[in-house]
């Protein structure tokens, strides 16, 4: 049967200044809000667990210095920071597990 | 021995294999709300049309004690059978058999209907339940998914290939379907997924049930791995019937010709569409004006829903439908809608079916998540589509045309035979609210009332630009026709498109920008 008028919804979307009246996806609302990225902080690109963490809170690091090896999918692989700056926290320790996204260690910029 | 005794021994030997994984497995079968396999091959053909081939074929591992094990028919039923008087060939998986896993001779046995139904260019019909590879049968196991997977991929355009996921199909097993043309779940009961819930529980941490994971409804609305979503297996079959309906055997064919039917009254095309174009309505209603019985068989009908696909007939011919769905995000084109508007079109091209594209949209989905899932690769998808595409291909215009849409949506650039427009239409580069404030910024901006001036501005360009008489003046529009004439047209079109002949430039084949 046709679709009757009342059923249509009274929420907007807006393209090029104009805003339409129209009906939103599930997926469209779950949509994931963009993050600037911080390479101040070393995460997980992938879950795992941590073998060894070779520095210490304080110490100086070089860009493409490797600060953490972690087991994940069967291989061992090395995380590198990708600046030159000081440890300022760490969060895991050998042995720890860890799932995709988490931040295991938070460098300072080294002010020049 | 006689031969009266060998035909008992013949019938015996059939009724043991008949019986598949025996009574307890079908028990178990049948407790989980699944048909057996048997009674799904009776279900889609006619009735006693299923010959079954390869009934005696036996696996032949060795290790792992499989030497003592008898697996009849190796866990799959293969064969022929008529739909509708036509002839199709069929496998399915028998799930009570060694949980319907894929060894070798298994393997073969599906390999072998394929190249039947290759050969004598026939559709092929999948039904896929099953545990996934035979462990035991190591490598040999992979060797037959990849000999399936060939077939499938040099089948593909040149037969339809239907695939049926009526259990589990995971692994490796899911990229049979994926190559497929298209592929029918049942709430509950189809599970598809790459790596199962344990794997992503253990390597992730991430709990999730299988059906949240790639159930049938996961794979209908947000995956669109699915084209048709059904809520028994009974319905499944209707669908698939009622899919073969309207399509032909090979691309060597045209789809059969029915006798016409006029639509439905009650789809009064004049009264569907309201003349604001910031208003919804459903375009299906549309399509549903002007096919015969008013009968639309939508496809991916709960996924990308701000697109629509699917098969009606005009006066008794099978057409490929593509609208925008002004119900839905505004009708935009996004990731997911151009996917699925692509492939479709390709589909269509490939079995020597018209197209009809109903246009109204106010062009892409603006996003940073869009931008960065590549919206740029999959909305030129579209245009390849259609540019590449030589069925006949009709375009009518119904409200919206605005920008990169207009172009995308079978324009007359992309080589459109006819592009119709309503009197409604509005062919611009853009919307006139968008128009106005880029063309009329220092006007507005140093005007003494700007939202008046904007007002003023945006009302001046709508009169002069948001209407379908600039393209048509150009002869990008070949008609502007009255809603009420539209299936007239339509007929018109495409009676005069029968021997279209349109070559394109010997190659291989494209690079589309999958």
């Amino acid at each position: 049967m046709m679709t009757k008028k009342n059923q249509y919804p009274a929420t907007a979307l807006v393209v090029d200044d104009s805003t339409y009246n129209t009906l939103l996806t599930e997926k469209y609302l779950r949509r994931k809000k963009w993050q600037q990225p911080d390479n101040r902080k070393i995460t997980a690109f992938l879950p795992g667990t941590v073998r060894e963490v070779l520095v210490k809170k304080g110490d100086a690091v070089k860009a493409e210095q490797t600060v953490i090896r972690f087991e994940a999918m069967k291989m061992v692989n090395n995380v590198q920071s990708s600046i030159n700056g000081r440890v300022k926290e760490i969060y895991v320790s050998a042995g720890d597990r860890f799932s995709k996204g988490f931040v295991l260690m938070e460098l300072e910029q080294e002010t020049a | 021995m006689a031969l009266n005794n060998k035909i008992e021994e013949l019938k015996k030997r059939k009724e043991q294999i008949e019986k598949g994984g025996g009574d307890k497995a079908i028990e178990k079968q049948l407790a989980m709300g699944k048909m057996t396999a048997r009674e799904r091959v009776d279900a889609i053909v006619d009735e006693n049309s299923f010959q079954e081939y390869d009934m005696f074929v036996q696996h032949d591992a060795r290790d792992f004690d499989m030497d003592k094990m008898t697996l009849h028919g190796d866990g799959v039923i293969t064969g022929t059978g008529m739909v509708n008087k036509r002839p199709v060939s069929i496998f399915a998986q028998d799930f009570t058999v060694a949980g319907g896993s894929l060894g070798s001779m298994h393997a073969r046995k599906i390999t072998k209907i394929m190249d039947h139904a290759l050969k004598m260019h026939m559709p092929l019909i999948g039904i896929n339940d099953s545990g996934g590879a035979r462990i035991q049968e190591g490598v040999n196991s992979l060797a037959g998914y990849g000999d399936i997977f060939f077939r499938n991929t040099i089948s593909s355009g040149v037969i339809p290939q239907i695939s049926v996921i009526l259990g589990p199909c995971a692994g490796g097993a899911v990229y049979s379907p994926a190559l497929t043309d298209f592929v029918f779940v049942v709430d509950k009961i189809s599970k598809m997924f790459i790596t199962g819930p344990e794997v992503i529980k253990t390597v992730i941490g991430e709990e999730i049930s299988m059906e949240d994971l790639g159930g049938a409804r996961v794979h209908s609305e947000i995956t669109g791995n699915a084209h048709f979503f059904a809520g028994s297996e009974a319905e499944c079959f209707e669908q698939i019937k009622k899919l073969l309906g309207f399509i032909p055997w090979s691309n060597t064919e045209k789809a059969q010709k029915l006798e016409p039917k006029d639509p439905d009254k009650r789809y009064r095309i004049d009264r569907i569409m309201p003349s604001d174009p910031k208003q919804p309505y459903d375009v299906r209603d549309v399509i549903r004006a002007v096919v015969d019985g008013s009968d639309f068989f939508e496809v991916q009908e709960l996924w990308a829903a701000n697109a629509v696909i699917g098969f009606g007939r005009i006066h008794g011919e099978t057409v490929g439908f593509v609208a925008n769905q002004p119900l839905v995000l505004a009708g935009v084109l996004d990731v997911d809608s151009s996917d699925k508007i692509a492939r479709f079109i390709r589909y269509c091209d490939a079995f020597n079916i018209p197209l009809v594209t109903f246009v109204d949209l106010p062009g892409y989905l603006p996003g940073i998540d869009q931008e960065h899932a590549g919206v740029i690769r999959h909305g030129a998808k579209i245009l390849y589509a259609y540019s590449e595409a030589t069925v006949p291909k009709i375009s009518v215009i119904l409200r919206k045309a605005y920008g990169g849409g207009y172009i995308a949506m079978n324009s007359r650039h992309l080589r459109a035979d006819y592009v119709f427009a309503w009197p409604s239409a509005e062919i611009a580069v853009m919307g006139p609210e968008g128009a106005a404030n880029i063309i009329f910024r220092k006007e507005i901006q140093s005007a003494d009332d700007p939202e008046k001036m904007r007002a003023l501005k945006v009302n001046e360009y709508k009169d002069k630009f948001a209407n379908p008489y600039v393209a048509a003046s150009r002869g990008y529009v070949d008609a502007v026709i009255e809603p009420l004439e539209t299936r007239k047209l339509l007929v018109h079109a495409l009676s005069v498109s029968v021997n279209k002949v349109q070559q394109i430039p010997h190659k291989k084949h494209g690079i589309p920008p999958f």
